[in-house]
């Protein structure tokens, strides 16, 4: 269940074919992808291969705010709770990535059956002035497909997901006192100016939680102007919102959770900058 | 010609009063069943009729919702002019982006909702 190579296999099926194949120049397609580069490339090959494109992964970004100006010069990698795999010198900070492994409990039937199943979760921990970024590569969620066709999954249950990691991590940070970034003022300035639109917006009343959900392809501020002057006073919960130009500088569709400083990227992105230019263009105008 | 003229011009402004307030609180490109019957107090079934012969009258076109059958969402994921075209599978990318559990759905499990859009050609 958990031999090297099936846990390699779980990492590879995190990122894109198409970036695989152009990798490890493979022409098969499905299953036989993934068995093909575990038989045949070495785990250190495969491990590179994930680190380097963590960009290409679908990711939760999770963002806080520093109570003072971060320091590279201070850091050290010494009692980090995780094993750091590289770290980067950027302008004004550090970026590290790291790759814990992460545990699900799964209960099968037909036969029944509980068994932990480990999976690598790729980072890139982001210090920068006032800013603590972490981008956790989405995991399957679909524990079935993990399976032969007829057992069914009863039940998941995550021992150690990645709230868990960015907690150690926050811990070890606890002298900047990290606390999480209010993203509202950043996203309402791309609204404002019709970078994005909403399809899904979620908002704070003085009394109540209201949830605007559009039909079809429509966005909120072209259909429902007056709604959107409106809500825009207020705070904004998990929205869903849609890249307007077709530069493909952000990604076509990202969530915000803005009052708990969460992104969200659940499609894979269309180039690598794609996700960085989201984290950039709200932090840039908050 | 205004939304409320092809009605007050048609079998409907005939048969009813309070027109003016269809007018007012209706989309043209989304018009339910339930709008036309509460605006002028009809039973349900005369309302459907009543759409149905604004359809006769290439007044209404007909339109087929397919709705998310999650229960927190529900949104009309798109919609066609004839049922021949409802899909088998349909994903709802709303679903899909706020990482609900289940976003595909098989054409057994979603509720199709009907509803008109004003006929362009005779605006």
């Amino acid at each position: 269940m958990n031999s090297e190579k099936s846990v390699l296999k779980r990492l590879l099926k995190l990122y894109p074919v198409k970036t695989i194949k152009d990798e490890f120049d493979t022409t098969h397609s499905g299953e036989a992808l993934y068995e093909e580069v575990v038989e045949t490339k070495n785990a250190n090959l495969i491990c590179n291969f994930a680190y380097t494109n963590i960009n290409n992964t679908k990711q939760h970004v999770y963002i806080y705010y520093l109570d003072k100006i971060f320091n590279p010069a201070t850091f050290s990698p010494a009692g980090f709770p995780y094993p750091i795999i590289n770290q980067t010198v950027i302008v004004d900070g550090i970026q590290i990535i790291i790759s814990p492994i992460v545990e699900f409990r799964v209960i099968l039937t037909n036969p029944f059956e509980e068994t932990i199943m480990n999976f690598h979760q790729p980072y890139i921990i982001t210090l920068k002035n006032r800013h603590l970024t972490f981008q956790a590569t989405i995991l399957e969620k679909n524990m079935a497909t993990y399976f032969e066709d007829g057992r069914k999954v009863i039940n998941v249950e995550k021992i150690n997901d990645e709230t868990v990691a960015i907690q150690h991590i926050i811990d070890f940070l606890n002298h900047y006192h990290p606390i999480s970034c209010d993203l509202n003022k950043g996203i309402k300035h791309l609204w404002h100016n019709d970078r994005i639109d909403s399809r899904y917006v979620k908002w704070k009343k003085n009394r109540s939680t209201t949830t605007e959900s559009m039909d079809e392809n429509y966005t909120l501020k072209s259909q429902y102007p007056d709604i959107y002057a409106e809500l825009i006073k207020n705070p904004l919960n998990k929205t869903i919102f849609k890249y307007l130009p077709e530069d493909e500088s952000l990604p076509d569709h990202f969530t915000v959770d803005p009052t708990k400083g969460e992104i969200s990227v659940p499609l894979y992105s269309k180039n690598v900058n794609q996700i960085a230019n989201a984290i950039n263009e709200i932090l840039s105008n908050n | 010609m205004k939304f409320f003229q092809i009605i007050d011009n048609s079998f409907i402004g005939r048969f009813v009063d309070k027109r003016l307030n269809l007018i007012a609180s209706t989309d043209p490109e989304r018009i339910y069943v339930e709008n036309i019957r509460s605006f002028y107090n009809l039973t349900t079934p005369l309302a459907k009729t009543f759409c149905n012969m604004a359809v006769k009258e290439h007044l209404f076109n007909k339109h087929f919702g397919v709705e998310c059958p999650n229960e927190s969402c529900q949104r009309i994921i798109t919609s066609y002019t004839s049922k021949d075209e409802l899909p088998e599978i349909i994903e709802c990318e709303h679903c899909l982006l706020l990482e609900k559990d289940k976003y595909q759905f098989g054409k057994s499990e979603y509720n199709v909702i009907e509803f008109y859009k004003l006929n362009k050609k005779v605006v």
